[in-house]
Order: structure tokens, then sequence, then C-alpha cells
């Protein structure tokens, strides 16, 4: 990250080429946990960008002031308070979203991708930079979150976003929506991404030549 | 020991801004909340005895969080509601139920600020559909599969179950309080 990227360069850094979910592989206890259906996934996804912007802001602020050696607790503390803000705030304003969204909220706190955007991009880079970092990265989870999520409502309940997609008499396969379907899905599409990003290296490479 | 002494001076100085930071946000949001809680709390009392205007706080029978006197506009005597806390899967669940003068189920309400109960699957006991299964049961009331009539949540038998006992023992609860027939 030494040299100087455009802004849109680092924006869609976060969504395709480093997505935190798929290429990072970061976040995954949370994505596990909250991927059983799509609107939780996009409701997560959210609630991790703004916390995520947020803190990026904040850190890049303080980057300079922050000294190496305790910076990991430094950068816990922002982004707690941060959660805890959010949380607080959305408890008082946004009862409905607070209660659809319950307990994933403070799970952000140990959402890795957060601290991780922290460490490698937010604590070395200029605050606008660290903004649209912090946007691109956000996008990127909660695209990654939303299909996870609808893969595993669509065949483990028949439906998405809570919309009947195979009629009544579809069986659904309970199984996606426990805790080893979602492995199995985040395998699945995790081999997905890494074949068709290869492919894309292999074609970069034979134009280079 | 200068070094040392600078690096916790600056943690604590973070510190001490974000502990100021999250101080005048309870502030500002602290009685925002207790609103939302006391309106939810209305609402749900409100959702389990269609019909009630008006509610009075009762004292609560033993095992109940709280219990109130639903009254019609005219002030006449609807139901009771009662709050109970069960066990589920994930955590403590809260279960609003209201009975009428018979001592059969109005309405139940599944929820609580604890709910954490699997996303797809406990989670779902808060579906109108499985809530509505209670309406015009009197005690005893189980899940199906135990003998009674209530449908259980596919996958989620420890969530139907707990829920299903906690409106069995706030019917029983609310059949052994007696209110004040006018408000």
């Amino acid at each position: 990250m030494e040299q100087k990227h455009s802004l849109q360069s680092i924006f869609f850094n976060g969504i395709i080429t480093e997505n935190p979910t798929f290429r990072l592989v970061l976040g995954t206890c949370p994505t596990m946990a909250v991927t059983t259906n799509a609107t939780n996934g996009i409701g997560m996804g959210a609630a991790a960008t703004f916390v995520l912007v947020g803190s990026n802001v904040v850190i890049s602020l303080l980057r300079n002031f922050i000294p190496d050696k305790i910076r990991i607790p430094a950068f816990i503390v922002v982004i707690c308070t941060f959660v805890t803000m959010v949380q607080m705030f959305m408890n008082a304003f946004l009862p409905a979203l607070y209660q659809s969204l319950g307990i994933f909220l403070p799970l952000i706190v140990v959402n890795c991708i957060i601290l991780a955007r922290a460490e490698a991009f937010a604590s070395k880079n200029p605050v606008l930079s660290s903004a649209v970092d912090g946007i691109g990265m956000g996008i990127g989870f909660t695209l990654a979150l939303t299909l996870i999520g609808s893969i595993r409502e669509l065949f483990g309940n028949g439906t998405i976003f809570g919309v009947q997609v195979f009629g009544a008499g579809y069986q659904p396969m309970l199984l996606l929506i426990l805790p080893a379907g979602g492995f199995i899905v985040y395998g699945l599409l995790l081999a997905l991404f890494n074949a068709v990003s290869m492919k894309f290296t292999k074609r970069k490479e034979g134009a280079a030549e | 020991m200068r070094k040392i002494l600078i690096l916790g001076l600056k943690l604590f100085a973070i510190a001490a801004v974000a502990g100021l930071a999250l101080g005048v946000t309870n502030m500002v949001t602290a009685s925002a909340i207790e609103e939302q809680q006391i309106a939810s709390a209305d609402a749900a009392r409100r959702a389990v005895l269609p019909g009630a205007e008006s509610f009075v706080e009762q004292t609560a029978p033993e095992g109940l969080l709280s219990a109130y006197a639903g009254y019609d506009a005219n002030g006449a005597l609807v139901g009771k509601t009662g709050a109970i806390t069960a066990k589920g899967y994930g955590g403590e669940i809260e279960v609003t139920v209201g009975v009428d003068a018979t001592g059969a189920v109005t309405g139940v309400s599944v929820g609580g600020t604890n709910f954490s109960e699997t996303a797809g699957l406990g989670a779902r006991a808060k579906e109108a559909w499985f809530g509505e299964q209670f309406i015009g049961k009197t005690s005893p009331i189980s899940l199906a599969k135990d003998g009674g009539e209530i449908d259980a949540i596919t996958s989620a038998t420890i969530t139907s179950r707990a829920v299903t006992g906690a409106v069995n023992t706030a019917v029983i609860a609310l059949g052994g309080l007696t209110v004040p027939t006018e408000g």
C-alpha cells in the first residue's frame, strides 16, 4: 500500500480483488452465523459497513497519534466504541432494525475485517482513501453475505428475502440452513471465486507476453 | 520508563475520549431506549389481548415477570396478560401471553431484548403462524409430539418446547390471579 492508489481502484479492491469474504477469507465466523437468509446477510453487511467506514476514518485521523506498540488495543477501543454507539442509537431510534439484527450487532466487534482494515490500510493512509476503502470493503462483504444467504435460504427454505420461489410443494434441504450447510456453500463459492480469478490472471499473463 | 509512561498515557487518552463519547451517547439515547422498551411492551400487550384499550399493572404471580389487567374503552375487564421468560436454545426468550376471562389464550407474542434463537430455525417462533396456534387453547398446552396440539417448528423442538411450556405456565399463573373487574 506504499504507492498512492486511485480512489476508484481502492473502491473496487474491496469488492473484487481483495473481497474480504472470498479473497481475504476474513470475518468467516459472523459470515457463517448470519447467512441463514438473505435479509440477515444485508442487515449484517450494512451494519458492518457503517462501523468499518467510521473506524477507518477515526483510525486514519489518529494514525500519527497512536504509537506502533499499542496500536492494537487502541484500534480495539475505537472499534468497540463505534459498535456500542451504533447499537445504542439503533436501539433508540431504529428499533425495528435493531430487533431484526439482534445478536449480530454486538458481533461486529469481533469481525476481524474491521481490525484488519484498520491495521492494513487506515493506519497508513489518509482519511479520504481510508473512508473509500471502508465503503468498498463493506460493499464487498455485504454482497458476499447476501449471496451466501440467498443460496442457503433458496435451497434450505425455498424462499429468497422471504418470498416463496419454489412453491409450497418444495421439500427444503434443511441441511443448508444448519451450520454444516454454511460451510458447504461457503466452500463451493470460494472454489468458484478462485477458479474464476485464476482464469483472469492467466488471461492477463497471456496478454502481457 | 518514560516511554512506557507515554504509551500508557496515550492509551489512557484514547480510552478516556472513547468513554466520554459513550457516556454522551448513553445520555442522548437512554430515555429514548426506555420509551422504546415501554412502547414495545405495550404493543406486545395490545397484540396478545385484542380489544383491550388500557392496561393496569398487577402484582405479578410467582413465575411471571409482570402481569397486567386489560380493560376496554368502557372500563370493562377484557382479560389478563403476563410476561414470562423461557430458556430457549440460544438464551432467554420473552413470551407475552394474553388470556380472556375464561382462561383461554387470546394471543402469544415471542421476542424480548435477549432473543437470540438461531435465525431460520428457532427464530421462526416469532412468526405469526406459530403464536396463532395457541389462540383459544386452555391449559394444559403442549406440543403435538408431547401429546398436545401445538405443531413444533421444524428442527427447532427446543425453542418450540420452551415457548409452549412458558405459555402453559403463564396461563396457569394468570388463571390464579384475581384482578378488579373494572378499570
